[in-house]
């Protein structure tokens, strides 16, 4: 019995291990990307580089490890940023991209994450707006939205086939 | 003789696998590509929509209350007002005639600041960090008591 354990536990903790090192890669593209000046002077607009990590992890190990992945970068990212606001703007974005995730990754293979990922990120541009609008108490951030999806569309797709490169070569080495 | 025969037809038979993959991509990937160059074509219509008229009555608002409402067509001397919290985080508005802009802020992304002075052609300002936003509304009222 104990031995028959074994392999359960080694798996866990293999997933553990993996969800850990994919955070740490997220989180230090996140901070890089922090640190940059704004693309754009368009509120709530961002190049999203480390949901490359995201993306990755949720076709090479499933959406549930991914959902972990990204929950504990926007809670650390936020506490790292020093911008407890930005927290409830990415959480719900976060959490809107991926029930969207959970639906399209069914009906997709990993040759069209170019396309997915686009989509992702407006998924996180509308739960992100309708934050802002509890928040505000205003309509008027509505009016960024053409402008926060036509970069999602950009950034998506070049993130997107960053992720499907990465799949690519992951799959050759046994980490 | 026979075994550069076979190369050549192996090579042949490479190339004509090869074309078809590349043509049958975009056949097959018709539908992804048409739905983002739709969503893309539906921004540049947003974009334009949102361009709307002079609207000149402009509203700030922190942390949804309202903190100052000015019609920017009857500001004839420009003046600044600091918002600020008791934690020490603040943008300071600038308001002069027809035209209103963060001129100053604490935030960390400086978003609001670089979104420079809105003349009230639709476009509000909003600093996310510190949910403070200018909103306008219809400037009518405003425009008939100048011309009136």
């Amino acid at each position: 019995m104990p031995l028959q354990d074994k392999p359960e536990k080694t798996d866990s903790l293999k997933e553990l291990t993996r969800c850990a090192m994919f955070t740490a890669v997220a989180l230090t593209i996140f901070m890089i990307e922090a640190r940059l000046p704004a693309p754009m002077p368009i509120p709530g607009a961002k190049l999203g580089l480390s949901n490359a990590v995201t993306l990755y992890v949720a076709y090479s190990m499933g959406t549930k490890s991914a959902s972990k992945v990204l929950f504990s970068r926007i809670v650390l990212g936020s506490l790292f940023a020093g911008q407890l606001m930005t927290l409830l703007y990415s959480a719900t974005g976060g959490l809107f991209c991926l029930l969207f995730l959970c639906v399209i990754r069914n009906y997709t293979n990993p040759t069209q994450i170019w396309f997915v990922s686009p989509c992702c990120a407006i998924c996180h541009n509308l739960g992100q707006l309708l934050v802002a609008t509890k928040v505000m108490g205003t309509e008027a951030v509505f009016y960024f939205l053409p402008y926060l999806v036509g970069i999602a569309l950009i950034s998506g797709v070049f993130v997107g086939i960053a992720t499907q490169n990465l799949l690519l070569r992951m799959e050759n080495t046994k980490i | 003789m026979s075994a550069e025969e076979k190369e050549e037809k192996n090579e042949i038979k490479e190339k004509k696998v090869e074309s078809p993959e590349k043509t049958s991509w975009l056949k097959k990937n018709m539908l992804p590509l048409g739905i983002l160059i739709f969503i893309g074509l539906l921004c540049v219509v947003g974009i334009f929509l949102g361009q709307g008229e002079q609207q000149l009555l402009a509203t700030v608002t922190h942390k949804g209350v309202v903190l100052l409402e000015v019609d920017l067509s009857q500001v004839a001397d420009g003046f600044i007002r600091e918002v600020g919290t008791p934690e020490g985080e603040y943008n300071v508005i600038e308001v002069n005639s027809g035209r209103i802009r963060v001129s100053e802020a604490t935030c960390s992304d400086q978003i609001c600041v670089l979104q420079g002075y809105s003349t009230g052609d639709g476009r509000p300002i909003v600093c996310l960090p510190h949910e403070l936003v200018i909103t306008f509304e219809g400037g009518e009222d405003g425009l008939d008591a100048v011309t009136g």
